[in-house]
């Protein structure tokens, strides 16, 4: 059904840029001006964007699901992102012209990967156990650091010594108290946590029993943050090119707005 | 959280997605479950407060019910006594509201940077969609900045609608002026009619194309303006083929369709005439000239007599005309016929009445025809159009050459009395009556070109020299026949007038001629002639009235190309006739000559045959000595005779762009096509000469009414186009071909063709 969907969603997608493709040939061979065929094609799919926008609000009205209006606001946008390529000439010349085309592109390819994510993350996430509202992860990071500070401080009375201690100072301490890198939170991956849990392991020759009983809730601690910073990369990634997407919303209507006068008034005719 | 594991708590109510605040105690794992209001304010107690309420409006968490709180038990001391102890709430921004906010302040930073950039002088700067191309930038880059814009666009600053190829034409107007009628290639609809454009495709032709459809400016400083993709010319031009290369129409006799004025025969120049000197026939030395750039680069039709021709063609030249043109003789009649006091020519030179003789040449029967009657004489005289032919028994012959005689005196007459205005008129009422209209402005500007530099002193004196001795002869005898200047035989001197009047065989000519010198009382009387030094007779004959000289002076007999070599009038007093000395190539009064012949002659297919002036002998080449017309082929249409200097080497007008060009320049510089010859192949087929073919197209149309001439030009015409192997069009894609040399529509064929280039394709054609 989902791919039937989506099937039908990009032929008719792939149909209207086959059409809006043959009207600016038509009109180009005819010697007509597909510059204004384009700029409305675009202007009319661009603020078929903005029903969405309009849709979350009118929330006490019957206009379908918000998925429908996302879905249809996704394909919209594909299509206008294709229109904006016949529209423009390259290279972009002038300064405004390369404002109102930057922050086209921003909003365009931010949707496009937003588009994409948004399928590929629900895989990645549901591969972890948890579920985790990303509002909540830092106190629940702060909560695993705070055991697993607990666990490491009673493992130094222990019999084996401060083995274990010492090596959550050296190795655990920096991984649950510091924010993971950049690198990280851009490519989440599972090389540190294979790492640590490397070398978690080969302390089990050093500890007597009860030792490892707090080396195995080491390990588990270094799982459970492990899976919150990955839970917290993809969510931030997702949220940010969200904001990204979202926040050029009305500097980009505005703009197009004097794009759309500058070209009438210099252009010959009065708008 | 427990022993690291962390509870999946899906049912654990969620902050609501559309509300501007969340909780800040949220990320230390404390959160104030209600959170906080709408404008950001601790909602807990607004939610105790309103628990028993079926909502508890403002809050973030929905009370389920009055008996059963989930809102009251959620924020129960007992339950939060965490949140408690971490102090009041700490509401922070949703990222609904941060989202907004920062779209908002964005939509605010760009207004406020588009506001700012709209009032600083510099805005056309920010918002020009692209520099100008160079020659606009070089056009526009005095003015001030503010200006700039406003040249091509004032409706950005006016209310008013203006058009903007308007604007465009202000500047452009001066060398395309037909570009204002916006058409395809600014043609107009009867222009396209007569290139065969059908009904159907008058749709396009009906279209206006504004400049910026092709023409897109703003696109950068090295852009070029008038490059124009073959898309947009295909759009119109819809033939299935895809470029130069694949499926262009194959060209039609290209470039050799032009039509030539020079009947120039490269073949039997090349194999015949450079042969015979054991010259090379070398293209380059009567079509390149590095030195200058015409419409192909440096290559021209032909650099001109001079440099091209006169090397060989001078002396040839010089011999033709040696004796000058007679253009009117006065022939000889029948001595009966002067003393006939009702034809009235008793004044008829004596030295021409000894019998009908003597040509009537075109010249003459151009002046002559302009009489009524006398163009009927001229009808009736033999075919040949020697008088020597006329039989005296022949009584309508006779009667012809009678009238002809006297047509001829008032001829003389009206030229001696009214000068230049009447051979001007003659030659108006000839042209009138073959034409059947009246003269355009150009036939008007030949005859007075034909006309011009004529003495009326000349005929003055014939008048009085020729005619008026002979008044005296008949009156006053012997004295008086001693006067009068006797014919000379060829290749003698002068003799005695009295021997050859009474028939003697004139080997005394020198003390006849001291005594025509002499008689000095007439020459004196006229005051022109001794004023004027440029007649040569009269200075000749002043220098023989000095007393000291009378007696001793020996005057030798004029000859052209000795006494009037630098060219003019003069009259042979040994065989009568008026005539002109070319000023050598090029001389003006012999083209307009020939032209008016040339034009005249044309029309004899479109009336009857029998104008009187209509010489059946004459040929092409021969219509004025010298050879004019053996080399240029003269229009036989008025309209051309402004429209091209047939007589010139043919020069495109500089407004005028035809649908083809062509650029030699470049080609030139390539050792593969450097050799002329890689393209222009001439035609080894014929063996015969444009001369022989032309000779034998005239011979064989000499029966025929129709203009020979129409029917030689068409002859030289199709020789000429069919002297070399029309061009392929796989010559040109052995370089312009994709990925090589460019082979756009525009690399060979100009868009802006206009009425000039029209016209001048339409000649060529």
């Amino acid at each position: 059904m989902l791919r039937q969907r989506r099937l039908l969603a990009m032929t008719l997608t792939l149909l209207a840029v086959a059409l809006t493709a043959l009207a600016v040939q038509w009109t180009r061979n005819r010697l007509g001006d597909e510059s204004t065929l384009t700029g409305w094609t675009l202007l009319a799919s661009t603020a078929g964007l903005y029903l969405l926008t309009a849709r979350k609000r009118m929330i006490a009205r019957r206009l379908g699901p918000v998925a429908a209006w996302l879905q249809l606001h996704m394909y919209m946008g594909t299509f206008a992102s294709v229109v904006f390529l016949m529209h423009i000439g390259l290279p972009i010349r002038g300064i405004f012209e390369v404002w109102l085309a930057s922050c086209f592109v921003i909003v365009a390819v931010s949707g496009i990967a937003l588009g994409f994510m948004s399928r590929s993350m629900p895989k990645k996430l549901a591969a972890i156990e948890s579920d985790y509202l990303l509002e909540q992860i830092p106190a629940l990071q702060f909560s695993v650091a705070r055991d697993a500070h607990q666990v490491a401080l009673a493992s130094a009375s222990l019999g084996e010594g401060a083995t274990l201690a010492e090596f959550y100072q050296r190795r655990l301490l920096p991984f649950f108290q510091a924010p993971r890198s950049l690198v990280y939170r851009l490519v989440p991956n599972g090389i540190t946590r294979r790492q640590l849990l490397r070398e978690l392991n080969d302390l089990d020759r050093y500890l007597a029993e009860r030792g490892t009983e707090s080396r195995q809730r080491l390990v588990t601690m270094v799982k459970s943050k492990d899976d919150l910073d990955y839970h917290m990369a993809l969510q931030t990634r997702l949220r940010m090119l969200f904001v990204c997407h979202v926040s050029l919303t009305w500097a980009l209507a505005l703009m197009i707005g004097v794009h759309v006068v500058l070209v009438y008034r210099f252009q010959g005719s009065m708008l | 959280v427990s022993d690291g594991e962390l509870k999946k708590d899906v049912s654990a109510p969620r902050p609501n997605p559309k509300s501007a605040w969340r909780c800040g105690l949220e990320a230390m794992g404390s959160a104030c479950v209600p959170g906080p209001g709408p404008n950001g304010e601790c909602c807990k107690e607004t939610a105790l407060r309103e628990c028993d309420s079926k909502f508890s409006r403002g809050c973030q968490v929905q009370c389920v019910g009055a008996k059963e709180c989930e809102l009251a038990r959620l924020v129960a001391p007992e339950e939060n006594a965490e949140h408690e102890q971490l102090g009041p709430c700490i509401p922070v921004r949703s990222n609904l509201l941060s989202r907004q906010t920062l779209a908002l302040n964005l939509a605010i930073l760009t207004g406020g940077v588009l506001l700012c950039c709209m009032a600083v002088p510099q805005r056309e700067a920010v918002f020009v969609p692209g520099t100008l191309s160079a020659k606009h930038s070089q056009i526009l880059g005095n003015r001030l900045v503010s200006e700039r814009c406003s040249l091509c666009h004032p409706n950005a600053h006016v209310s008013s609608v203006s058009d903007q190829d308007a604007l465009c034409m202000k500047c452009h107007d001066s060398h395309m002026p037909a570009a204002a009628l916006k058409s395809p290639h600014d043609l107009t609809v009867e222009q396209f009619s007569e290139l065969g454009v059908t009904r159907v495709e008058n749709k396009l032709v009906a279209m206006e194309t504004q400049c910026a459809v092709c023409h897109k400016e703003h696109h950068g400083n090295t852009h070029d303006l008038k490059k124009i993709s073959d898309q947009r010319c295909q759009s119109c031009h819809q033939s299935a083929f895809n470029s130069f290369g694949d499926g262009h129409p194959e060209f039609k006799n290209f470039p050799y369709q032009t039509e030539r004025h020079l009947a120039f025969d490269h073949q039997a120049h090349a194999g015949k005439h450079f042969a015979q000197k054991n010259e090379t026939f070398d293209c380059r030395g009567c079509h390149v000239d590095l030195q200058k750039t015409g419409d192909v680069g440096p290559v021209f039709r032909s650099l001109g007599f001079e440099v091209a021709c006169a090397r060989c063609h001078t002396e040839p030249m010089r011999a033709a005309m040696v004796d000058g043109w007679a253009l009117l003789q006065i022939p000889s009649i029948e001595p009966a016929d002067a003393l006939d006091g009702s034809l009235g020519l008793q004044t008829w030179p004596a030295n021409a009445q000894f019998g009908y003789d003597g040509p009537i040449d075109l010249p003459m029967r151009l002046l002559l025809a302009a009489d009524a009657d006398v163009a009927s004489a001229l009808e009736r005289l033999p075919p040949s159009g020697r008088l020597s032919e006329v039989k005296s028994e022949n009584v309508v012959e006779v009667a012809a050459v009678r009238t002809l005689a006297i047509g001829l005196r008032r001829l003389i007459h009206e030229v001696a009395s009214e000068g230049q205005a009447a051979w001007k008129r003659r030659l108006t009422v000839v042209a009138r009556n073959a034409l059947h209209r009246e003269l355009a402005e150009a036939e008007a500007s030949l005859i007075d070109d034909m006309v011009a530099g004529l003495p009326p002193d000349l005929f003055r004196h014939i008048e009085q020299q020729w005619f008026g001795t002979h008044e005296r002869l008949a009156s006053g005898g012997a004295e008086a026949r001693s006067m009068i200047p006797t014919r000379l035989v060829s290749g003698q001197d002068l003799v005695g007038g009295d021997e050859l009047l009474n028939g003697g065989d004139g080997s005394d000519a020198d003390s006849l001629l001291l005594n025509a010198a002499g008689s000095n009382d007439q020459l004196g009387d006229d005051n022109s002639n001794s004023a004027n030094g440029d007649l040569l007779l009269g200075s000749e004959l002043s220098n023989s009235l000095s007393p000291s000289a009378e007696q001793n002076t020996k005057l030798t007999k004029l000859s052209g190309w000795k006494h009037v070599s630098q060219g003019g009038w003069y009259l042979d007093e040994e065989l009568l006739a008026v005539r002109y000395m070319p000023q050598g190539h090029a001389d003006p009064l012999l083209a307009a000559w020939a032209q008016f012949t040339v034009l005249i002659e044309g029309t004899i297919d479109s009336h009857e045959p029998s104008s009187g002036w209509h010489d059946p002998n004459l040929a092409l080449g021969k219509i004025v000595p010298g050879g004019c017309t053996e080399c240029h082929i003269l229009p036989i249409h008025s309209s051309a005779i402004s429209a091209v200097a047939a007589w010139r080497s043919v020069k495109r007008p500089v407004n005028a762009k035809p649908f083809t060009k062509f650029d030699h320049s470049p080609h030139l510089a390539l050792p593969m096509v450097r050799d002329c010859r890689y393209c222009h192949i001439l035609n080894e087929s014929g063996d015969a000469s444009l001369g022989a073919i032309l000779k034998s197209a005239a011979t064989a149309n000499r029966s025929r009414v129709e203009s020979r001439f129409v029917s030689a030009r068409e002859t030289a015409h199709e020789f000429l186009t069919g002297e070399f192997a029309g061009m392929q069009q796989t010559q040109c894609n052995a370089c312009h071909r994709e990925g090589g040399a460019n082979d756009g529509c525009t690399q060979c064929h100009n868009y802006h063709v206009g009425t000039d280039g029209f016209e001048w394709s339409r000649i060529q054609r």
